[in-house]
């Protein structure tokens, strides 16, 4: 059915649902095929229900009901016991003659094809669905591909493969190519493999440890730098390893100042020898599937001209940009911007100070330019497609999306990525 | 748009009144989670700690133009998507009562697990939408504020979910009875 007839039908069934309109031909026929399957789900649930069930509730989250103030000096209290006591663990660990950090590289094994399966979980729940990554990684460093999987059903895949990156968003039932990571505002972070960075950061031996019990293990927990390179953003692993394997289990990226968003579970940990990875790295999209090439400026980028568009000329822009809404927390949209380089165009929509959304095809906004030491972090969205959170070498928070054919990054200097979640799962075409 | 300032006080009291929260939504988050779920039992069980985590961070939630049940609607979806993953199955089979019925009675009680069955097949955003417009009977305005969507896209989804239903049920040799 054309889809002019079918959002006829559609409209038609919203108006009998609606009352305004008799129950005849398909519409009917649906709304009372709805009705009745709303009536068999229609629980009774009683007051005294709902009261028994607070009265339940409330002793849980009773013990949590201080003022604000208060707890967030209790809780700094209370990490710092804990960071004191784990400075004194790590003392007696070290004192005993153990070289944990020694022992956990070698565990890794020598570099070949590894094969990383891990979860990653919101730190608060239900913030975002739990997903699973698969990670195959060439330890040449030229061949890494990660499919994300959310219930099972893959969500994202993203290849890189001499040098060249291949995205393919199942959602959007695109594959964006790339001649280089410089062709995406997220570069190749998202393939910097978490365990390659603890690998590396195990070679500083710079980390401190500490003995844990770890879901009713003997573990170890090393809290180690990421990077320590100029000019980028500054970030902890926090890694908790098996005290009988000494292979990672629990890993925590930490970025000073800002709230923990999600974790990963290392699931599983395989190394094999090359050519047993035989297929492993193929992207396996459909075929016939829309295939976007993304050009990677060859010459030093230059901007040629900024021009600001009035309201209605923005709402003409085919494709339709994406925004979040005419104000973002209390702040109103203040400009849309068409930004005009050598290579290609943007579009930059500004929110007062605090946000930025950016759309863009061919040529990535020197804004959005990823952090190159810092690994991005890849989340499902609830309405499909995943987004990639990275960090700016000035420290800025973006959360990438792939829109159609463009690219969208919401770019919040002072925001949580919560915050730039909730912004992205608010994306919509400006109509 | 301008930013409705009823629904920002709104906002704001449900924010900082976590009792009329829990009194206010509870029920309708059991029923969503119910059909989710496959379980009254278990949905209560699930609601109850959506609205534990809804205590932690609805405080600290900032206006978005959304209400607070959009944020609960949320959480609730994607918890129910991690259990169900967990059990490693889309739904149980709701348990069909096992005493004796009157023929009419269990013509009744057929349909209705039928209809429970067809409406656990839906995807959860069709499941969301049938629950908010039909079962909760929010107009489609609402049903598109809590859910991030058009009005258009809820009314199309809700068309393929109203003839995913029927298949359905014409799959099992049932007719929705007027």
């Amino acid at each position: 059915m054309p889809v002019r007839e079918e959002r006829s039908v559609a409209a038609r069934l919203a108006r009998v649902l609606d009352g305004r309109e008799a129950g005849e031909g398909e519409a009917g026929r649906l709304a009372l095929v709805l009705s009745r399957a709303a009536d068999a789900a229609r629980e009774e649930v009683g007051e005294a229900e709902v009261e028994r069930a607070l009265a339940r509730s409330l002793p849980r989250v009773a013990p949590a009901a201080r003022p604000h103030r208060l707890r967030l000096a209790a809780s700094g209290v209370g990490l710092a016991v804990v960071l004191g006591g784990a400075a004194a663990l790590a003392f007696l660990v070290r004192g005993g003659g153990l070289d944990i950090e020694g022992r956990a590289a070698a565990a890794l094994g020598p570099p070949r094809v590894l094969h990383v399966v891990e979860r990653i979980e919101p730190v608060g729940a239900g913030d975002f669905p739990v997903s699973t990554r698969s990670g195959w990684i060439d330890s040449d460093g030229r061949r890494v591909i990660w499919n994300q999987f959310v219930h099972g059903r893959r969500v994202a895949a993203t290849l890189l493969e001499r040098g060249r990156v291949s995205r393919y968003d199942i959602a959007q039932d695109v594959v964006v190519v790339g001649p280089s990571c410089r062709a995406f505002g997220s570069g190749c972070a998202e393939l910097v493999d978490p365990i390659e960075l603890y690998r590396r950061a195990l070679q500083q031996r710079r980390g401190e440890t500490s003995r844990i019990t770890y879901r009713g293990r003997s573990a170890y927990r090393l809290i180690l730098p990421a990077q320590a390179l100029p000019d980028t953003a500054r970030i902890e692993q926090v890694v908790t390893i098996d005290a009988a394997s000494y292979l990672p289990r629990l890993i925590v990226w930490r970025e000073p100042g800002r709230p923990p968003f999600s974790r990963i579970v290392v699931t599983r940990f395989r190394s094999f020898p090359r050519g047993a990875a035989r297929g492993a790295f193929d992207l396996r999209a459909p075929t016939g599937i829309r295939v976007v090439e993304r050009v990677a400026p060859g010459r030093v980028l230059r901007e040629v001209g900024r021009q600001a568009l009035t309201p209605g000329a923005a709402r003409k822009v085919r494709p339709p940009l994406q925004w979040v809404g005419p104000s973002y927390h209390g702040e109103r949209l203040r400009q849309v911007v068409r930004v005009r380089w050598n290579a290609g165009d943007g579009y930059l929509l500004r929110y007062g100070d605090s946000l930025t959304v950016w759309n863009y095809r061919r040529v990535v906004p020197p804004e959005v330019v990823a952090d190159r030491y810092v690994p991005a972090k890849t989340i499902p969205l609830s309405r499909g497609g995943v987004v990639r959170f990275y960090l700016t070498t000035a420290g800025g928070v973006v959360g990438e999306v792939e829109r159609g054919d463009r690219s969208v990054a919401v770019l919040g200097p002072q925001q949580a990525k919560a915050d730039i979640f909730d912004a992205l799962e608010a994306l919509a075409p400006l109509r | 748009m301008q930013d409705d300032p009823l629904e920002l006080r709104r906002f704001r009291r449900e924010q900082d009144d976590f009792d009329a929260l829990f009194r206010a939504h509870y029920a309708e988050i059991v029923r969503y989670l119910s059909v989710r779920l496959g379980s009254r039992d278990d949905a209560a069980e699930l609601a109850s700690e959506v609205f534990v985590e809804a205590f932690r961070r609805v405080p600290r939630l900032r206006w978005q133009g959304r209400p607070v049940l959009a944020w609960l609607y949320r959480v609730a979806a994607n918890m129910a998507a991690d259990t169900v993953s967990k059990r490693g199955r889309e739904v149980s089979a709701p348990e069909v009562a096992a005493r004796e019925e009157a023929p009419d009675r269990l013509e009744t009680v057929a349909e209705r697990e039928a209809l429970r069955r067809a409406l656990a097949e839906l995807s959860p955003q069709h499941q969301l939408l049938v629950h908010l417009r039909l079962v909760e009977g929010y107009p489609f305005a609402e049903v598109a504020r809590l859910t991030g969507r058009s009005v258009g896209a809820c009314q199309m989804a809700l068309l393929r979910a109203g003839r995913q239903l029927q298949e359905s049920l014409e799959r099992e040799g049932i007719r929705a009875r007027a």
